[in-house]
């Protein structure tokens, strides 16, 4: 009996301690912010307990605990520890128990196991589970990128580095078509995992206001743009313009970048902002991975989440637990379906909805934008809604 | 038509006011709003009470969308309709050259419940405002002693719990003794019908659904009606007493009063609109008063009402479809009407021809223009269960029909044909259901059952049939 009730404490987990933007999720968002600048940059922080893992890491690649390898383990036993309470609280729903087993799978081996085996054997510390451009490095050319994979010894660098450019350029866009971006979003990535895990009990916290929306677009899609210009520009000053003026300009924005977003906006923003405004604001304001996924979801996908027309009661559940900010409600009235640029698929709308009203699936394209207009569709707005 | 008053901001009103919008870009819409609280989600209640959904979330509209839609909101009390105007209380006359009666209903009284909910031993669940209300009860009585009477000798509970009684085994009751469950009270349901839940669920389907229920820790008290209800006797009230038509007194922590609802006619009646249970109203939803409809569960159309907030949301666009002479709402056709509902986490869909339920079902599912009185025979009920783990059927209960069923599907049909569906545990594609009515039932094996499921993906289901013929 004290099992089940000590499963049924788990499974209810933080979601009562860290009331919304209370003193103590300050705290915690403190605490993560802080973490985070200091795997980043005050590495030596953390010196006095990387003895605890020399061991393992002796073992698992072949050299003395570093904070990264400190910062790779935490994380991974996070979405491990997190994920099987995550498992536990939806074990009701088919889909939710094999995505969190999908993710931390993922994390334990492609993000965690395989780079540092990589890195025992003298070969890049490559993760299969990240791309271009979430990991820009892997189609740069030169020092920064492609140019060091390849410098290593046997066929590996290679290997890598074609298995990335198939990876970006063929298995994404086939993918997102039959699936919609959830296929990376919450099965692969590992932004996604612990966002789902460790994540879960703040995703009521992202706000779903038409004005967060428009900061969304206003942020996501220049980012996108900034890295494929950059990606470009590093092309083309390593040839064609090699020894131009520009050359240090690109270098110096590359690293700027890379300091700027891969680092403050996708680690210590994205992970810091967890108790604020839940754990997908890389992803839902930054992520150009998810950019790319999220334009080809909303024009070429057979992904939606189709509503089940009248039974929708206006509750607000799927709306609140939304972690992208959709309004998901505004759609389930109308019988409208859900093909928006930024759901990443969790389908956790559908799995509180009391009613039964929504489901992830995917099906035949011309038939996704179909609303069933005699049941439910009141009105698009007469008058435009003011931004609210 | 330029000016349409809309007196009630409950899902039909708003419903009507929207829908007349869309029809209508120019027209002058007032909503006359009694309550200071904006529009929200009745339905949802339960749900913030359960820690789903928060009093905030209830709301599906921001506060802009009036001034935006251009639909003037006039918190004030109607009094009565005149001729061309509706009366406020305050004096204040608005001229209409449409009025809309979506008043809605209030719940029924029982002797003496005003001074025990004053007390904080009762509570009903109705409005957005009672749930601070059922908070505060539920949270301060479970800590308080029981009288002896608290305590039936025939619960061989071990651990003593405190007690809830729910009068009513409706939805909403059923809610409640949900709620109070969660909360750690042990739940006692007391109602005047022979089975809950009699007008949508068959035998098998209700013997299931309590037995689950009573898994939980939940006992039914069939045959009981409430007669009034004080607070127990002495100078400190541990909680309250119920005293039944049948002599029966119970005492319990908490009481929660799920007695049902009834229409607010007093508008109408002062106004010399015709009204029987509810405002008489015409196919049209007309009532006797030209120019004045009714919609929502105070209309009363052929002698039925309906509680649904579906149907009141479908009522309201179907009457701004017959103004604008558009063709009825699809959904409107009672032989292809919906209703879903959630016990005790427990899916319930329901799909198709109402005239095939019960009776008194017609009343709750759905009223509409073209009613359906019609007398059904040859009811035919087959039945399709999937089941993983087996259930354990409770001590002292019966042991249900499929006894280790997780989902159950009925087919309800007619003249060999399918009329309905009605599913526990199992979501149904409404689209699928609908496209497949009318099929001979016999032609309905697992497979087309499956291709009706509106469940996650990768759920597993393998179906078994067991026919009954009714």
């Amino acid at each position: 009996m004290s099992g089940i009730k000590t499963i049924q404490r788990v499974v209810k987990g933080v979601r009562n301690r860290f009331a919304s933007r209370s003193p103590k999720a300050y705290l915690l968002a403190l605490v993560l912010t802080l973490f985070y600048v200091g795997i980043y940059w005050y590495g030596w922080w953390f010196d006095p307990v990387l003895w605890l893992l020399d061991r393992p890491s002796m073992w698992l690649r072949g050299a003395p605990a570093d904070h990264w390898f400190l910062y790779g383990t935490l994380y991974t036993v996070a979405v491990l520890g997190f994920g099987v309470r995550t498992f536990l609280r939806r074990r009701d729903d088919a889909y939710q128990r094999l995505r969190t087993i999908s993710v931390m799978f993922v994390q334990l081996g492609l993000a965690y196991l395989l780079p540092n085996w990589f890195r025992a054997i003298n070969q890049p510390e490559f993760y299969p589970s990240y791309f271009w451009p979430l990991k820009p490095e892997y189609l740069w050319p030169g020092d920064q990128g492609m140019g060091w994979m390849l410098s290593h010894p046997g066929g590996w660098g290679l290997a890598f580095v074609i298995f990335g450019l198939l990876m970006i350029l063929v298995a994404t866009p086939v993918l997102t078509y039959f699936y919609g971006k959830r296929w990376y979003c919450s099965w692969v990535c590992g932004c996604g995992a612990l966002a789902e895990t460790a994540g879960d009990d703040f995703r009521t916290e992202m706000p779903s206001s038409n004005r967060a929306w428009w900061w969304e677009r206003a942020l996501l899609y220049p980012i996108l743009g900034l890295i494929v210009l950059i990606t470009v520009a590093l092309w083309l000053v390593s040839g064609p313009m090699s020894g131009s003026v520009a050359a240090p300009i690109v270098q110096t924005a590359a690293r700027w970048y890379g300091f700027a977003i891969g680092a403050t906006f996708s680690g210590v923003i994205g992970v810091g902002a967890y108790p604020l405004m839940g754990p997908r604001v890389w992803c839902r304001y930054g992520c150009p991975m998810a950019a790319i996924l999220g334009v080809q979801q909303r024009i070429f996908s057979r992904f939606r989440i189709t509503v089940n027309s009248g039974q929708c009661i206006s509750c607000g559940a799927c709306t609140r637990h939304c972690e992208m900010g959709i309004d998901v409600r505004r759609y389930a009235e109308r019988g409208e379906p859900i093909t928006r640029a930024s759901c990443v698929g969790c389908g956790i709308c559908a799995n509180v909805c009391p009613r039964g009203v929504l489901r992830l699936e995917n099906g035949p394209i011309d038939e996704r934008r179909y609303i069933i207009p005699e049941l439910l569709i009141l009105e698009e707005d007469v008058f435009r809604d003011k931004l609210s | 038509m330029s000016k349409l008053v809309i007196v009630g901001n409950g899902v039909a009103g708003v419903t009507a006011a929207r829908a007349a919008r869309r029809r209508d870009a120019r027209l002058d819409i007032t909503l006359l709003a009694a309550e200071a609280t904006p529009y929200y989600s009745r339905p949802g209640l339960h749900y913030v009470l359960t820690g789903l959904t928060r009093p905030e979330d209830l709301h599906p509209l921001p506060a802009s969308y009036w001034d935006t839609n251009r639909i003037r909101v006039v918190h004030a009390e109607a009094h009565q309709i005149e001729a061309g105007a509706v009366v406020l209380t305050d004096g204040r006359r608005i001229p209409f050259d449409r009025c809309v009666l979506a008043t809605g209903s209030r719940p029924r009284d029982l002797a003496g419940a005003a001074e025990v909910m004053a007390a904080g031993l009762a509570c009903r669940l109705h409005r957005k405002e009672d749930i601070e209300a059922i908070n505060y009860v539920l949270t301060t009585q479970r800590e308080v002693q029981p009288t002896p009477e608290m305590q039936p000798p025939d619960r061989a509970t071990a651990a003593p719990q405190p007690r809830a009684i729910v009068l009513g085994a409706g939805l909403t009751g059923l809610e409640l003794a949900e709620l109070c469950v969660q909360r750690g009270y042990r739940t006692d349901v007391f109602f005047p019908e022979l089975d809950p839940q009699q007008a949508i669920l068959d035998d098998v389907e209700r013997t299931w659904l309590l037995a689950r229920m009573t898994a939980h820790g939940v006992s039914f008290f069939r045959g009981e009606s409430a007669q009034s209800i004080r607070m127990t006797p002495g100078p400190f009230p541990a909680g309250a007493e119920v005293l039944f038509t049948s002599g029966r007194t119970e005492q319990a922590h908490v009481v929660a009063l799920a007695l049902g609802v009834e229409p607010c006619v007093a508008i109408a009646q002062r106004s010399g609109i015709a009204t029987s249970r509810g405002i008489t109203v015409g196919p049209d939803f007309q009532t006797t008063q030209s120019g004045v409809f009714a919609i929502g569960d105070v209309a009363e159309m052929d002698g039925r009402i309906s509680t649904l907030w579906y149907t009141a949301r479908q009522q309201a666009m179907q009457m701004v479809d017959g103004w604008y002479g558009a063709k009825l709402v699809a959904g409107a056709d009672p032989r292809e009407a919906y209703n879903s509902a959630q016990f005790f986490g427990i899916d319930y869909h329901f799909w198709g021809d109402t005239s095939l339920l019960p009776g008194s079902a017609q009343d709750i599912h759905f009223v509409s223009a073209s009613g359906n009185r019609a007398e059904r025979r040859g009811k035919v009920a087959n039945r399709f269960w999937s089941g993983k783990r087996p259930m354990v059927a409770p001590k002292g209960t019966d042991a249900p029909e499929n006894p280790s069923a997780t989902r159950m599907v009925r087919l309800i049909g007619f003249d060999g044909k399918l009329g309905a569906v009605s599913a526990l545990g199992y979501r149904l594609r409404g689209d699928a259901v609908r496209a497949d009515l009318g099929r001979p039932l016999v032609t309905i094996d697992p497979h087309r059952i499956s291709t009706w499921g509106f469940e996650p993906e990768f759920t597993q289901t393998s179906w078994i049939r067991t026919e009954v013929r009714a």
